[in-house]
C-alpha cells in the first residue's frame, strides 16, 4: 500500500556546495600562503634595497628600476644604433 | 702584459690625452628614462664618501653576471660629465669590448683582427668630457705584485687627468680582476642585480672587497622590480 507518492526534496543533501566552496577557497589560499612563503625562505636572491642593506651590512646608493632592454654596451660606444 | 696606449703613436704617453687627443669620438645615446637625478647623487656621494684631493678611481663590481656594473658606470659617468661638467674616463675590463670596431681594424691582406689595435683604445664621446678604454690586457692570469704595481700606476696618473676614473671589472664569480682592481682603487661599489645574485656571492664579494684594505661605498641596485601593481601601489 503506498500512502503518497515520493516527491523530489527542497535543496540537495549532499554535497553541501556553499560550504565545500568555502572550504576549498580557504584551504586554497593557505597552500598558496605556504607556498609563498616556502619559495620567498628558498629563495637566495636580492629584490629589494631594504634586503642589500640588511644582509651586506652596506649603505645602498642607489636603486635603479628595470628598464627596457638597451642595445648592447658595444653597439652604444659606437653609436652605431639606432 | 701589455700597457694601454692613450694615443694613435704607440710611443706616446698620457701627456697627449691630458692635451686633449683622442683616438676616435663617438655619438652616446640617452635613453629617455635615464635616472639623471638618482645617477648624479650617486656620484655626489661616491665623490664625498671618498673625498679625494685629486681624481677618484672607484670600481663599479657586480657578484655576478648581468650589465648592471657597465650600465651604471657609464649612465652614472654621462650624468656627470654633461650636468655636472666632470671629466670622467670609464675602463672597461669585462670580456666585452667597447672601443675595438672590428671593421675598421681589419688591416688590408689580414684575415684576422689585431686584439688591441692602436686605434682603438680610447673612445671620446662627443660634446661631452665622458672617455672610455678597454683593459682586457691589462691582467694576466695570475695576481703577481707587480702587476698590482702597473696597474696601480696608471690608475694613479689618470687621477691627475680626470675627476673620476671608473673601472668596470668583469663579474667577481668568473674573474679575479675585481678582487685584484680592489687594491688599485679609492673604493669599490658593489652593484646588485636583482633577482638574478644571490646572496651567498655577494656576501663572499663584501667579504673579499673588505679584505683588500680599501673601502666599500656601497651597493647599488640594478633592474629592481615592482611585483606590486601601481594600483595597488597607490591604494597602499
Amino acid at each position: 500500500m503506498m500512502i503518497s507518492a515520493p516527491t523530489q526534496p527542497y535543496k540537495t543533501a549532499r554535497p553541501r556546495k556553499l560550504i565545500t566552496l568555502l572550504a576549498c577557497m580557504f584551504g586554497g589560499a593557505i597552500l598558496a600562503a605556504g607556498a609563498a612563503l616556502l619559495r620567498e625562505a628558498q629563495d637566495d636572491r636580492f629584490s629589494s634595497a631594504e634586503q642589500v642593506a640588511y644582509l651586506l651590512d652596506l649603505p645602498v646608493l642607489a636603486s635603479f628600476e628595470k628598464r627596457p632592454s638597451r642595445p648592447p654596451l658595444e653597439l652604444i660606444a659606437f653609436g652605431g644604433h639606432e | 702584459m701589455k700597457k694601454l696606449n692613450f694615443a694613435q703613436d704607440d710611443y706616446a704617453d698620457l701627456g697627449l690625452l691630458r692635451a686633449g687627443l683622442a683616438t676616435r669620438e663617438t655619438e652616446w645615446e640617452v635613453p629617455e628614462d635615464l635616472a639623471v637625478v638618482d645617477l648624479i647623487e650617486l656620484y655626489l656621494e661616491i665623490e664625498s664618501s671618498l673625498a679625494m684631493e685629486r681624481g677618484t678611481v672607484v670600481q663599479f663590481i657586480g657578484a655576478s653576471g648581468g650589465p648592471g656594473s657597465a650600465l651604471i658606470a657609464l649612465d652614472m659617468a654621462w650624468a656627470a660629465v654633461s650636468v655636472l661638467g666632470k671629466k670622467v674616463l670609464v675602463l672597461n675590463g669585462t670580456r666585452s669590448r667597447w672601443t675595438m670596431e672590428a671593421s675598421r681594424t681589419v688591416a688590408e691582406g689580414e684575415d684576422s683582427v689585431h686584439p688591441m689595435s692602436t686605434h682603438g683604445d680610447l673612445v671620446k664621446v662627443a660634446g661631452h668630457e665622458l672617455y672610455m678604454a678597454d683593459m682586457q690586457n691589462w691582467h694576466g692570469k695570475t695576481l703577481s705584485r707587480s702587476k698590482n704595481e702597473e696597474i696601480s700606476g696608471h690608475l694613479r696618473e689618470f687621477c691627475l687627468a680626470f675627476d673620476m676614473v671608473v673601472v668596470v671589472p668583469p663579474p667577481a664569480d668568473s674573474d679575479p680582476l675585481g678582487a685584484i682592481m680592489a687594491r688599485c682603487v679609492d673604493g669599490s661599489i658593489l652593484v646588485i642585480e636583482a633577482e638574478h645574485t644571490r646572496r651567498s656571492s655577494a656576501i663572499r664579494l663584501r667579504e673579499i672587497l673588505s679584505r683588500s684594505g680599501r673601502p666599500i661605498v656601497g651597493a647599488v641596485l640594478h633592474d629592481r622590480q615592482n611585483h606590486i601593481p601601481p594600483w595597488l601601489a597607490t591604494m597602499m
